[in-house]
């Protein structure tokens, strides 16, 4: 957002590539009204920055499909836990059987004779879970620290953004494997922050510049002189200017998750209980599916799995980046998908420095 | 499979060199030859290399690896290929790794045991002992004569004599080995090819040869390098990882190490050398299962000495690929706290073992080159009936391919249980259930801790299943903190053959230091035909290996396998065949079902028979 | 304006010092000591366990029993003079091994971060160039779909595919096994060959987001002023398409690029577990496994510093970039 002057010139334009033109200032509306009473400021609130933009996004077809995919393993998740499929368990079907073999079992079964559809389907309850409780931490402290070091600055943000460099510094994988090796977390929403136990730092970061950005506009300023408290100005007239970036962040810390902890259960790092995509994918591995046709399906559906997530997860990010911008659309696409770009945590990375 | 360049430079042992740590090193002792040869050699691998000799060799080498060639055809015969034959280590990178089989760490024994010659082997298929270093072995009364052979030579060509396997054995004093729980002394014998040991006590012949067939025990002291270790602490000879040659008493040589091989040649002083027609092994570094079968698969690979390989990957591999099992006499089995105020209860274990269904564990798990143990005891499966003779048909069999719920559901409520919400639940409120340990990364072993938890707990158990980390799960079994787990129920290889080794072992576990707090002293059992009997299964067992007549040895063992059978020390569910390979399209091997396939391993005691050869 | 420098490089100090520390007191955390691992490892070589016990108690002159103040002191001092110790698993100076691995890691993950930079940002610019064709669109999905890829999978199957059943590259290592370490022609093509599966399995996936980004950066930047400025004035296309837009796309990445470079080394962990390359990430994971302490901590430290540098050097640069965000400048306190 350092360039939001020079972006200003060129909006009008930019919408108009936007097939939609949907153009929705939330931006300014969010910060306008001042005077009117808390019940309408909060539908006010509700419909600029929940309704609209969902409107807008639906009409997006890369949000649609990427909300559609999610929805399929949300309801996923809802037949395992609501029991409607049965649960994985060993011996509970003949081994081996391949793709559509045998329609009780549509997905096949493996070696030990369990169902991979009540895998598959079992496990994705605990893999939403940490993906999102991963998503939440990582952005949560994100613009916990963004907001205050940028917004305060001095030495409460120097001392914040010391934080952060040293958390960015710790290299990620290597320190997940060894908290995981320590403390064994098995819960999922636990391993989720474990994963992006330092995933924040980065992002932190670029929400921070992004602050000291906002804060140097006219109506931040304007708000200070008229002496509102700071944390209020933060919530107010700071914060709706960097959630889209964050909610776009939110998508890729969730995807990390799910490359990150799914690579750690195939070495075999992470702790577990019950199978899940990572494990089942590692005992497919290490039971020869790669190399026969006959048990191919037992690789390939955990891969498919994964890999339709994180298209889902992708999707949703492409599509809302565009809709939270429908000013800055290709700008912010361009940002947001680099910050994509690696497995590794650099999300933000690319725009912020 | 492309040829493996190799080089002769070294047929003189001043040349020689083994821990070849940088290529200067190795410039600074070969000499020009050597590089030569490797220049040669270079050009040759990346060129693909091919199977015939020629082009590949610079000239330098091409003259040196005539002579080396001359001498040989005219000393025996033999025609020697210039082929590698290419295997595996999975210890680690080869330079990181050494050949002193005392050390403590990073001894390779895939480059060692074809580097060092064994004093005798196990043949698991007779069941019979095959003298290789020795000549012949007798044991009377408290002593045992060991000859070695007359042509065993150090690939120095100098003899190997009754002085390096004395300073052999008293570095191994220093070691706490197994030779010295019975050993009292060692002296020279008769002549320069006798050793004679001096027992402490009268012992059980077949705890002697086991012990000094142990394929970890090699012949590798050479006298000259290793007397500066008999006077110092052992830990100097720990630390000791050979700085210039290694003197090899096998039918290999070390010509180098890289980060990606070990390369070794043909040794021309090895007694059985004519039986060697290729010049050398080359052992790639491969990490992982997965590297290994993939090696086979492709034919990177000419040989890999134990691996395994599920049966979708076994499908996989080319024909010319043939697998040799030998049975492991290791396998799953589930360790129980006998501390644990559930597992503890003989009522508790047994019922464990009647719901357990071993049939299915070896079918998930493992269907080819797993079987379930007949009968529950320390006893591996394939000599259970050997020694049982007429009292197998008693012993108890908790069901091999059934999950006998309703024996398994009156024990517990014998035992004080009963079932609470689907769960078993003790009087005094407490479930019987808790966390089930298995080790991390061994896939098989996963699958079947799977399939066994999933049967303990369909009958009301109430098991989560936790993976550690290898070290990490013999730590918490050491430190006795855990209730129950998968462990393996015998100690494995040659020994467990003879039942002494696994029935001691199952009552002390050295393995985990004890940790399974089997308690020690009397205890009481339902008698064989009917009432009951008082055993202290160790003591007994201490009498086996002090035993010298073979009747009382049976008898014996039958006494404590059935103490075992009944109160479950460690609970036996399934028996492991090791996989090895052998390839064929390049290499003549015996046919199947051949005795001779039986010894461990195949790939490294096969060449030295003459029974794996190179094609011509 | 120097004193920003000063203090930032300060940081950079005091980072490497923190992480350091951290490191220290995290890998003690590790359950289970550093010879448990190697107990399991020689039982399972058929070592009989009263020889393991003997063996391992002769061991302990590593001393992981001295207090752990006095470990870490030891452990601060020794480092700040680039002494990592002797790895307690391999038994050889941790230095050397490292100096060892280095080389290889930094190979690939240079080579594969600048890959796919080079061929995102061709990609994204003719997308860019070509916006709303069917081949922007064409590469759009397709984009989006190698970014759903994770690596591993990419690795996986291309070794299966290409260094198993075709076997037109090596399967493991990092050069061939009869090639001497020189500079020589052979050992440089062993090397390349060796390292082919590794960098492409780590380019692929990465393309995707590069090209997606770059193709927003290029066609923000056609839609500024300056673009429209310079077309009037009528300069030629290709002079607009390097000098203005090419420049001015390309350059927000850059310092993505140097921080990129810092987190794969990280990724390496389970890049070269897959294929048995001998670089950092092998050695660290072995190193995990193993409990080795020293050759852990080192290997965690290496790919710290090469992070901390990164953004340092991408903070420095930044500033001379977006001269709106001056070095240091908006500090001011509110």
């Amino acid at each position: 957002m350092k360039r939001t002057e020079r972006e200003e010139s060129s909006a009008t334009e930019s919408s108009a590539v936007v097939t939609d033109g949907a153009g929705v200032d939330w931006r300014g509306s969010a910060s306008s009204s001042v005077t009117v009473t808390r019940a309408e400021r909060l539908r006010e609130f509700y419909e600029e920055t929940v309704l609209k933009p969902m409107l807008v996004a639906w009409s997006d077809s890369r949000t649609r499909l990427g909300l559609l995919i999610i929805g399929f393993y949300v309801s996923l998740a809802l037949v395992a836990v609501l029991g409607l499929w049965r649960a994985p368990s060993t011996s509970q079907a003949p081994r081996y059987l391949t793709l559509f073999e045998n329609m009780q079992y549509p997905l096949g079964t493996t070696a030990s004779g369990t169902d991979l559809a009540a895998l598959i389907i079992h496990s994705t309850p605990d893999i939403l879970l940490m993906v999102t409780s991963g998503g939440l931490w990582a952005t949560g402290i994100a613009v916990l620290v963004g907001t205050v070091a940028g917004y305060k600055g001095g030495s409460v943000g120097r001392a914040l953004m010391s934080i952060s460099d040293f958390v960015m510094a710790i290299p990620g994988l290597p320190l997940v494997m060894i908290l995981a090796i320590t403390f064994n977390p098995k819960n999922p929403i636990l391993l989720g922050i474990v994963i992006n136990i330092n995933y924040w730092a980065g992002l932190g970061r670029s929400i921070h510049s992004q602050v000291l950005t906002i804060r140097e506009n006219n109506y931040v300023e304007a708000s200070r002189t008229m002496g509102v408290s700071t944390p209020r100005i933060i919530l107010k007239d700071v914060l709706p200017n960097i959630m889209p970036y964050v909610t776009v962040n939110f998508v890729f810390a969730a995807r990390y998750v799910v490359f990150a902890s799914i690579g750690l259960f195939f070495l075999g790092v992470l702790p577990y209980s019950d199978q899940n995509w990572g494990v089942t994918l590692n005992f497919a591995y290490n039971g020869g599916a790669l190399f026969s046709w006959s048990a191919a399906h037992w690789l390939l559906v955990p891969m498919a799995a994964i890999i339709g997530l994180s298209v889902g997860l992708i999707l949703l990010g492409q599509g809302m980046d565009r809709v939270f911008n429908p000013r800055v659309r290709t700008r912010l696409t361009g940002e947001s998908a680099s910050t994509a770009s690696a497995d590794e945590k650099e999300t933000g990375m690319t725009e912020v420095l | 499979m492309g040829m493996v360049c190799y080089q002769y430079a070294m047929s003189d042992s001043t040349d020689r060199f083994s821990d070849l740590i940088s290529r200067r090193s190795f410039v600074e002792l070969t000499g020009t030859t050597g590089i030569a040869a490797l220049a040669g050699c270079s050009g040759a691998s990346t060129g693909g290399g091919t199977t015939d000799d020629g082009g590949s060799n610079g000239d330098a080498t091409g003259s040196n690896g005539d002579e080396t060639d001359g001498d040989d055809s005219e000393t025996s015969g033999t025609t020697v290929l210039d082929k590698k034959m290419v295997g595996a280590t999975n210890n680690g990178v080869p330079t990181n790794l050494h050949l002193n089989p005392e050390a403590t760490q990073n001894y390779d024994p895939r480059a060692g045991n074809f580097v060092f010659e064994r004093f005798a082997a196990y043949n698991f298929s007779t069941g019979e002992f095959e003298l290789a270093a020795l000549d012949s072995w007798s044991i009377e009364g408290q002593t045992v004569t060991l000859t070695l052979r007359d042509d065993l030579l150090w690939d120095t060509g100098e003899d190997v004599t009754a002085r390096d396997v004395l300073t052999q054995f008293r570095l191994m004093k220093k070691m706490n080995t197994s030779l010295w729980d019975f050993t009292e002394s060692v002296e020279r014998g008769d002549d320069d090819k006798t050793v004679v040991l001096n027992l402490k006590r009268p012992s059980n012949p077949e705890v002697i040869k086991h012990t000094l067939a142990n394929g970890s025990l090699r012949l590798f002291a050479y006298h000259p390098t290793f007397e500066q270790f008999l006077d110092k602490e052992a830990e100097e000879l720990q630390q000791f990882k050979y700085e210039g040659d290694v003197v090899a008493s096998g039918p290999f040589s070390v010509a180098s190490k890289s980060k990606q091989s070990w390369e070794l040649t043909r040794n021309p002083e090895y007694y059985g050398a004519d039986n060697i027609n290729f010049a050398g092994i080359s052992l790639l570094s491969r990490g992982d299962n997965t590297a290994l079968q993939q090696g086979l698969m492709g034919r990177e690979l000419d040989f890999v000495t134990s691996l395994f390989a599920p049966p979708k990957i076994v499908g996989n591999f080319p024909d010319s690929v043939e697998e040799v099992t030998i049975s492991a006499k290791w396998g799953y089995g589930v360790l129980f706290n006998h501390d644990d105020p559930d597992f503890g209860k003989r009522n508790v274990r047994q019922a464990v073992a009647h719901v357990i269904n071993r049939q299915q564990v070896v079918d998930n798990a493992g269907p080819r080159t797993k079987a379930p143990a007949p009968k529950v005891t320390g006893i591996a499966p394939d000599d259970q009936e050997s020694w049982l003779g007429d009292a197998y048909d008693s012993f108890e069999g908790y069901g091999m391919a059934a999950s006998q719920t309703d024996k398994a559901a009156a024990l517990l409520r014998e035992a004080g249980y009963s079932k609470e919400d689907g769960t078993w639940t003790h009087s005094s409120g407490r479930t019987l259930g808790g966390t089930y340990y298995t080790p991390a990364g061994w896939t098989d072993w996963t699958t079947a801790t799977n399939t066994v938890v999933d049967q303990l707990n369909a009958f009301g158990f109430d098991f989560e299943i936790s993976q550690k980390p290898t070290g990490d799960f013999f730590g918490g079994y050491i430190e006795s903190n855990f209730k129950i787990g998968a462990f393996y129920w015998m100690p494995g290889g040659a020994r467990s053959a003879f039942p002494y080794f696994p029935l001691r072992w199952q009552l002390t576990n050295p393995d985990i230091d004890g940790g399974h707090n089997f308690p020690e002293g009397e205890q009481t059992v339902p008698g064989m035909d009917g009432g009951e009997m008082t055993i202290d299964p160790l003591s007994v067992a201490q009498e086996i290996s002090t035993t010298q007549d073979r009747a009382t040895t049976e008898e014996l063992i039958k006494r404590v396998a059935w103490h075992h059978n009944q109160n479950l020390p460690i609970l036996g569910l399934v028996a492991k065949l090791e996989q090895s390979w052998l390839t064929t399209d390049e290499w003549d091997i015996p046919a199947e079902g051949s005795d001779d396939r039986a010894i461990k391993w195949p790939s490294e005691w096969l060449p030295r028979q003459g029974q794996l050869m190179a094609e011509q | 304006m120097s004193n920003y420098y000063v203090r930032r490089t300060a940081r950079v100090f005091a980072t490497i010092f923190a992480v350091a520390t951290l490191t220290f007191g995290l890998i003690r955390l590790l359950p289970g000591g550093p010879f448990t691992q190697l107990r399991a490892q020689l039982l399972r070589q058929g070592v009989p366990a009263s020889e393991v016990d003997a063996r391992i108690s002769n061991l302990q002159n590593i001393d992981p029993n001295a207090p752990l103040w006095r470990q870490y002191l030891d452990y601060m001092g020794a480092v700040a003079q680039g002494n990592f110790g002797e790895s307690i698993s391999l038994g050889e100076p941790v230095a050397q091994i490292i100096a060892e691995a280095v080389p290889w890691t930094v190979f690939v993950v240079l080579v594969s971060t600048i890959l796919m930079f080079a061929v995102g940002i061709f990609l994204g610019s003719l997308q860019a160039y070509w916006e709303g064709s069917r081949f922007d669109k064409a590469f759009s999905g397709l984009s989006i779909g190698l970014m759903s890829v994770p690596f591993y999978v990419v690795a996986v199957i291309s070794l299966y595919v290409f260094a198993y059943q075709w076997g037109w590259l090596p399967t493991a290592g990092t050069v061939g096994t009869n090639v001497e370490k020189e500079l020589s022609v052979p050992f440089v093509l062993s090397a390349l060959e060796h390292s082919l599966l590794p960098i492409f399995s780590y380019t692929l996936g990465g393309i995707g987001g590069q090209a997606l980004a770059m193709r927003g950066n290029s066609i923000q930047v056609l839609g500024n002023d300056y673009v429209r400025v310079a077309r009037l004035r009528g300069l030629p296309d290709r002079r607009i398409a390097t000098r203005y837009v090419a420049r001015n796309a390309i350059l927000p990445m850059y310092t993505g690029f140097l921080l990129l470079l810092g987190f794969r080394l990280s990724g390496t962990v389970i890049l070269e577990q897959i294929f048995s390359y001998t670089g950092l990430g092998y050695y660290m994971f072995a190193a995990l496994k193993a409990n080795d302490y020293p050759l852990m901590m080192a290997t965690f430290l290496i790919i710290t510093v090469a992070l901390i540098v990164g953004v340092y050097i991408a903070d420095l640069t930044y500033s001379k970039i977006d001269p709106r965000i001056s070095a240091g400048g908006s500090d001011e306190a509110y």
